[in-house]
């Protein structure tokens, strides 16, 4: 009886075990006396997609916002304990160049927001603000930049055309590609596809399935399919707490916590 | 129980009847139509304004035209003419002038006495150039005052001629209103009506009879009678003789015959001018003989002779142009809009002609604003954009209020300020001997362009400050998070992705204070220095330190004291619309900047 | 717009023919082993059905992992319960030639070789003809092909009928053994089983054809 049983259906497990790149290790944040997140400790794997999900101010935007820093610009926000280290470095060390930081992590937004700037100075912004001026360097990267985010036979013929002309999923594969110009390895997404129909949506969700090969992206969302579609693992918080933390199909068809299993088969509340 | 309390009644539907307040209206349409009208009301009192802006106005152009036409029938032009020559030779006296007297400094510096200079300067070579330059030109000044004389007694008489006119066609109107059985006296006629029986009375010009009717008609009018056909007739007869007696004063001027005293002479003028040219000529010549040992002096001593020497090549021109000149040509209506838009004077109440041009005014108006603008800003936009994106919340809670709160300063205070402040404390700054190399200075006004600039521009930067804020906090957050999290440091997101895409708006700020300050009026008043004249934009940067007139000012100024329905009058409604007009370019191009930004940004 | 994940789908769709082929060969190699009296291909039928069973496994929790991570709905729905009954049904189909391969195993070694075929033969070929069938309607998509399934089903049926009378007839006792005559009469009970079986996946591809019962 030697049939072969190795035809497996389910996707390889990754032949190597995945490295982590973000490192949140016992962290506390609040804002002002509030506190927004308690004790998270989770690590996020390089070339995955990590998505968080949970219900409104559960915390998952602000620790996304710890990683790359963003809530530097709230006075009020403060990291209590823990520490959040990226590639093995503690990124709320006093010596850490935040600037260089945002570099390493971009971040794409909830709204699409790209600058009253035509497309092509929209992506060349970020190498810009570097000082970069060599024009065949800057036209390279815009290139790049836009087929990374497959936007590039769309806009190819009007790259000085204003970028609010754009429909709103052009517009928001127009962000990444502009946070894909300053070459991170980690890209976050806060909510990324709330404000676009489905359509734009489906493209968005491609395009993260794209980027994965070479970027780690950790995704905010709402919509629990998308985390669903998108994500290699996802984390479900909770007032604050990391609930659970487990691959999506665990996540999504057998989790633990009786929580997650309410929130995602949406019998909350 | 309580789910079947929310049962819905199986009754008539609520919305088969329409709710009805008052007249088949319903609340929101009366509230609706309230609204409306008050818009219209506020729309229609606008458009009123404006009419009456125009209506007042538009009137000045025929005025104008005839007071042109005066002008040249009356021989005036033709005057102004003949003074062309004699205000180039008192401009060549004073340059000559200017030599003697930098001359003479020059030799005090020397360390000359007063003596050895006098003697230096008052040597018979030099007095002989000196004052015999200045004397050269007598005859002519004399020949010109006559001719102007000659020529003001024409107009005057013309205008006392139209002022009669007037008299009497107001008297034949009253002569046949009266004939009219049913007028009746007004308060004012009877008055009029007492006081001129009560001078026929004092003057006993009635015999006894008709004196003893009208002392009756004195009393009775007193007391309040109609009119009957007798005391008619005696107010009638009175009109006519006031009318038959401003008749007589009419004295007709025939401009043809009596501009005849003004243009005869033409061969003497020109004798007198051949002559001017002969001395002058013969004076320019003794001048090389003057040692005047300084290159600076002789170099504009040949200057001198090279300006005569232009003024010499002119007279020809001179010439023909006053043979040309004829008292019948035509002045066109246009030429009268077009005086008025292009004239470089402004002069009013002279007993010459009066001028009315705009470019005086014009200038003034634009170079305040020009230096206010200069000046506010930079520290109006800097200031927002410091408070908006770099300043501390404590600081922007103190800097914001303040700079608001001093739009509410009144203009007249910052005026007084102006003038009582900033003027002297600007002169006393501009004679300190250190700040000697500072051009322009020490400056000869304490009200000038500059003074009153800084404190418009005081004004402007509340206005230019607001708006320019309001437009920077409008540009969305999320642009600024953008650019940080590309790795954009702050000052980076300010000036690259907040302040472009808030330029439209700062834009629109600027011109809208550019608009505030143009029509600035009770600042420039008290500051401006009120002088009449175009800036010297020959100076330089000294054009700054001159004393201008605005179109604002000329307006506050001389509407108090001017006879409305003048032409006068008119021509201040006349700059009323011209800064109309501005005013109303400067916000529209404010709001099409605005529309075209904003449509790019949707 | 085809999605990344839709391939998943179409590796289910693979899965299911593939399982349905290889139950296929089992009822094919099990029946002819009985006819041709070879002990080996039964034997070799009879050891298939584990390799099938996991297939099965596979199908069920691929469906039920595109089902809670894709949220599909329509046609891809229809695909996925599809694949979850017809898998059962190959499934059946290979279980029913598991025990004709078991009883086709007990009769070659008591009996040495199969005495009456009776009509096992034409009854073996139908069934094999419609698993086929049943395959390549849900590959090709052919909707008539499916309608036709459901109509041989009945020959079958009346074939098995036909055998249960000859057996249980009296000069059947003479001819075989009463262990021969049960099993044959088993056997041409599964053939008859695999038949159903074959309808059922005729009628749930029309199901997924047609969008309802």
């Amino acid at each position: 009886m030697n049939v072969n049983f190795d035809i497996q259906g389910k996707q390889a497990e990754p032949s190597k075990p995945p490295k982590p790149v973000i490192k949140t290790k016992n962290l506390d944040f609040a804002y002002g006396d509030s506190q927004a997140l308690f004790n998270i400790s989770m690590d996020i794997f390089k070339k995955e997609v990590t998505a968080f999900i949970g219900p409104s101010g559960c915390g998952k935007s602000t620790l996304l916002r710890c990683f790359n820093r963003m809530n530097d610009l709230i006075d009020i926000a403060q990291i209590k304990s823990g520490s959040i280290r990226i590639s093995d470095i503690d990124i709320y060390n006093k010596d850490v160049d935040v600037i260089e930081l945002r570099k390493h992590v971009g971040m794409v937004f909830q709204k699409s927001n790209p600058f009253p700037k035509s497309i092509y100075e929209n992506i060349a912004y970020g190498m810009r603000i570097q000082g970069v001026k060599n024009r065949s360097e800057l036209d390279e990267t815009v290139e790049s930049s836009l087929r990374g985010a497959a936007l590039w036979d769309e806009v190819k013929d009007r790259l000085n055309k204003s970028a609010l002309g754009l429909s709103g999923g052009q517009q928001q594969r127009l962000c990444i590609a502009r946070a894909l110009a300053v070459k991170p390895k980690i890209i976050l997404m806060d909510e990324p596809c709330s404000a676009l129909d489905p359509v734009a949506t489906a493209k968005v969700e491609e395009l993260i399935h794209k980027l994965k090969k070479h970027y780690t992206i950790v995704v905010v969302t709402h919509n629990m399919q998308q985390a669903a579609r998108v994500s290699d693992r996802t984390a479900f918080f909770y007032l604050g707490r990391l609930v659970e933390y487990e691959t999506t199909e665990q996540i999504f068809m057998n989790p633990k916590n009786s929580k997650t299993e309410a929130y995602v088969s949406g019998r909350f509340g | 129980m309580s789910t079947e309390d929310l049962q819905p009644k199986d009754t008539s539907p609520e919305f088969s009847k329409r709710r009805v307040v008052l007249f088949g209206k319903d609340t929101d349409s009366i509230i609706k139509g309230f609204f409306g009208c008050t818009a219209t009301v506020a729309i229609v009192v606008l458009f009123l304004i404006t009419l009456f802006l125009i209506k007042e106005g538009s009137g000045f152009v025929g005025q104008y035209q005839t007071s042109l036409k005066q002008y040249r029938l009356s021989g005036l032009e033709y005057v102004d003419i003949l003074k062309e020559r004699r205000e180039d030779h008192t401009a060549l006296m004073q340059y000559l002038s200017d030599i003697k007297a930098e001359w003479i400094n020059l030799l005090k510096k020397e360390g000359l006495t007063q003596q050895a200079i006098f003697k230096k300067v008052m040597s018979p070579e030099s007095k002989a150039v000196f004052l015999g330059y200045s004397r050269t030109s007598s005859d002519l000044r004399r020949f010109i005052k006559d001719k102007m004389d000659a020529a003001i007694e024409i107009r005057d008489q013309q205008i006392t001629n139209d002022n009669l006119q007037e008299t009497l066609n107001n008297y034949a109107k009253k002569i046949t209103e009266v004939e009219d059985y049913s007028f009746k006296l007004s308060e004012e006629d009877r008055a009029e009506f007492i006081l001129k029986l009560k001078e026929k009375v004092r003057a006993q010009s009635f015999d006894a009879d008709k004196l003893e009717t009208s002392k009756g008609l004195i009393e009775g009018l007193k007391s309040g009678v109609a009119l009957d056909t007798k005391s008619r007739e005696i107010y009638l007869s009175l009109l006519r003789d006031e009318f038959l007696a401003t008749e007589n004063r009419i004295q007709p001027v025939i401009f043809e015959k009596s501009i005849l005293k003004v243009t005869n002479e033409q061969q003497r003028y020109f004798e007198i001018l051949n002559t001017l040219e002969a001395d002058m000529k013969a004076i320019l010549l003794k001048s090389d003989s003057i040692e005047l040992d300084n290159n600076n002096l002789e170099s504009r001593m040949e200057r001198f002779k090279e300006l005569n020497a232009l003024f010499f090549t002119s007279i020809p021109e001179h010439k023909t142009q006053i043979k040309e000149w004829d008292q019948n040509a035509a002045v066109p209506l246009s030429k009268s809009l077009s005086s008025f838009l292009t004239g470089k004077d402004w002069i009013t109440a002279s007993d010459q002609q009066d001028w009315y041009g705009i470019l005086p005014l014009l200038c003034g108006s634009l170079i305040i604003s020009f230096v206010a603008l200069c000046i506010a800003v930079p520290l109006g936009v800097g200031a927002a954009i410091y408070t908006n994106q770099i300043s501390s919340p404590l600081e922007q809670n103190l800097i914001k209020p303040y700079i608001e709160f001093i739009s509410a300063v009144p203009s007249v205070v910052i005026g007084f300020f102006g003038v009582v402040v900033l003027g002297e404390a600007m002169r006393g700054l501009s004679q300190l001997e250190f700040l000697a190399w500072v051009p322009f200075f020490p400056i000869q006004e304490r009200l000038n362009t500059l003074t009153a600039g800084c404190l418009l521009a005081l004004m402007a930067i509340p206005t230019i400050y607001t708006l320019a804020e309001d437009a920077i906090n409008n540009i969305p957050k999320h642009l600024k998070e953008a650019s940080l999290a590309i790795g954009a440091t702050p000052l980076q997101t300010t000036f690259r992705v907040i302040v472009p895409s808030a330029l439209s708006g700062i834009i629109s700020a600027i011109m809208l204070g550019f608009g505030r300050v143009i029509g600035e009026t009770m600042v420039v008043l008290l500051c401006a220095g009120n002088r009449i004249k175009i800036p010297e934009f020959s100076d330089g940067l000294g054009v700054f330190f001159q004393p201008v007139h605005t179109m604002t000012g000329i307006i506050a100024q001389e509407m108090g004291e001017v006879v409305r329905g003048s032409v006068h009058y008119r021509a201040l409604f006349m700059v009323g619309i011209v800064l109309f007009i501005a005013s109303l370019i400067i916000n529209v191009s404010a709001q099409y900047v605005v529309k075209k930004y904003n449509k790019m940004d949707s | 717009m085809k999605r990344y994940f839709h391939k998943e789908l179409t590796e289910l769709k693979n899965k299911l023919i593939l399982l349905g082929e290889k139950s296929h060969e089992v009822v094919h190699l099990s029946i002819e082993g009985l006819l041709e009296n070879n002990i080996e291909k039964v034997n070799e039928a009879y050891g298939m059905d584990d390799y099938v069973d996991v297939l099965e496994m596979e199908i069920s929790h691929a469906c039920i992992r595109y089902m809670s991570l894709r949220g599909p709905v329509s046609s891809d729905l229809r695909l996925l319960v599809v694949a979850l009954k017809a898998s059962k049904d190959f499934e059946r189909i290979a279980d029913e030639a598991h025990s004709i391969a078991q009883k086709s195993y007990r009769l070659l070694t008591t009996e040495g070789s199969l005495k009456n075929a009776l009509n096992l033969s034409e009854m073996g070929t139908l069934a094999c003809q419609l698993v086929n069938d049943s395959i390549s309607c849900f590959v090709e998509e052919d909707i008539d092909k499916a309608f036709l399934i459901l109509k041989k089903d009945h020959e079958i049926d009346a074939i098995n009928q036909k055998h249960f009378d000859t057996l249980s007839n009296e000069a059947s006792r003479d001819e075989m053994s009463d262990t021969a005559r049960f099993n044959t009469m088993l056997i041409s009970k599964s053939i008859e089983r695999i038949g159903d079986h074959a309808k059922n996946i005729a009628g749930e591809v029309i199901f997924l054809l047609n969008g309802d019962q």
